[in-house]
């Protein structure tokens, strides 16, 4: 191989390897190109809001149904994420990318009326999601004191992490 | 256009060719806006995201997009034979592109192809043909065989327009309704063979040309008429 072709060859070998160590760099740091599901869910604090009900008996105070509401609401929202980034990320109709439409999706929670439901520990409540033309509803329960979640889908109980890292992409 | 000469519709071709080369490129451009990732790159999931990937898919985008952007203008021989010293300028720059950046990053990029051992497949002939039939035209032009030459980048253009037609046949295909799956794939083979008839008819066709062109070779010229 002459000069005339060693050359380009050894930039294009050296803008590879700089190309490499930048996207090493980044990858490294806090950009990714899906974010995190389980980094973006953000549940109140006792701090938040105030309690509308009395505390239980080690004095820690109960989630409300309306907090307890917003709380699904904040994770039913994570569960969309990826799907809407989905939907709205860009694309051209004359490129490699699947130009297929993706569905909408929506979440509506519902709290299960009081005093169906309603005890002194767990709320519970069904997360309809909606993707298309396709409902499918996830019971949860919601302990009141620790504000864990479990719901029920794909035929067992899972965490929110797990249900969350189970959600479907379109 | 070289590649449509003495074929009907020959200016349509062209400009037809012309167009999806632009709009190829254009479309190119997401890829680096910023912001939200493209639906390609969403789509490729956890391997978007692995810096070797991401990185040889970022050369060969700049790779192939430089190859499209240089390798058009040396299709036209009248455009050529009256700038043989930008007609040595975008070859070299074409040439070194494929060779360097275009092909062997595709052919890395394969292995991971969407679609499957079949995907893979198809990228890699293609990626090995570029690059062969390029390499094929350099060694011609160095021994001053200006007939080899001519057919083997007429060879290599082709592979570089597989990526337009590509385009444009999934884009078809689903307008016609065919699912995603069976469409990329489809569209990929239907490319690859659209690249090998451009050529090989574009060749036959003036076979009895480059006969005469191999006996009275001319220094400045390197298409044919």
């Amino acid at each position: 191989m002459n000069r005339s072709l060693a050359v380009p060859a050894g930039c294009c070998l050296f803008a590879l390897i700089a190309l490499l160590a930048a996207f090493h760099r980044v990858g490294g740091g806090e950009t990714a190109v899906e974010p995190s599901r389980r980094d973006r869910v953000i549940f109140p604090s006792t701090r938040t809001y105030t309690a509308t009900v009395a505390p239980n008996a080690t004095g820690v105070p109960r989630l409300s149904s309306r907090e307890a509401e917003q709380v699904l609401t904040q994770l039913a929202n994570a569960y969309q994420r990826p799907w809407r980034q989905w939907a709205s990320s860009p694309r051209r109709l004359y490129s490699r990318a699947a130009p297929r439409p993706i569905p909408t999706i929506t979440t509506i929670v519902e709290m299960s009326p009081s005093p169906i439901g309603q005890s002194e520990g767990t709320l519970l409540a069904t997360i309809a999601v909606t993707t298309g033309a396709t409902t499918q509803p996830v019971p949860c329960v919601v302990d009141r004191t620790t504000r864990q979640v479990r719901l029920f889908a794909e035929g067992q109980w899972l965490t929110e992490d797990e249900w969350l890292t189970k959600a479907p992409l379109p | 256009m070289l590649l449509f000469s003495r074929l009907r519709g020959a200016r349509w071709w062209t400009a037809l060719t012309v167009v999806a080369c632009g709009v190829t490129l254009f479309s190119s451009a997401i890829y680096f806006d910023g912001g939200i990732p493209p639906r390609f790159l969403l789509e490729k999931g956890a391997l978007a995201r692995n810096p070797w990937w991401l990185a040889a898919f970022y050369f060969h985008v700049v790779g192939a997009s430089v190859c499209l952007a240089a390798g058009t203008p040396l299709m036209f021989p009248a455009w050529t034979r009256s700038r043989p010293l930008w007609h040595r300028r975008l070859g070299y720059l074409y040439l070194n592109a494929v060779l360097w950046m275009a092909a062997p990053s595709g052919l890395a990029l394969s292995l991971a192809a969407k679609g499957g051992p079949l995907a893979t497949a198809g990228f890699a002939l293609a990626g090995a043909l570029w690059w062969h039939t390029t390499w094929s035209g350099y060694r011609a032009i160095r021994r001053g065989d200006i007939a080899r030459h001519i057919q083997a980048m007429v060879r290599s253009y082709s592979w570089a327009l597989s990526a337009p037609a590509f385009r444009a046949i999934q884009t078809g295909l689903f307008l016609l309704g065919l699912e995603d799956t069976h469409n990329y794939l489809v569209s990929l083979w239907l490319s690859i063979a659209v690249s090998v008839w451009l050529a090989e008819s574009c060749l036959y066709r003036h076979r009895r040309s480059a006969v005469e062109y191999t006996t009275m070779p001319s220094p400045n010229a390197g298409v044919l008429s």
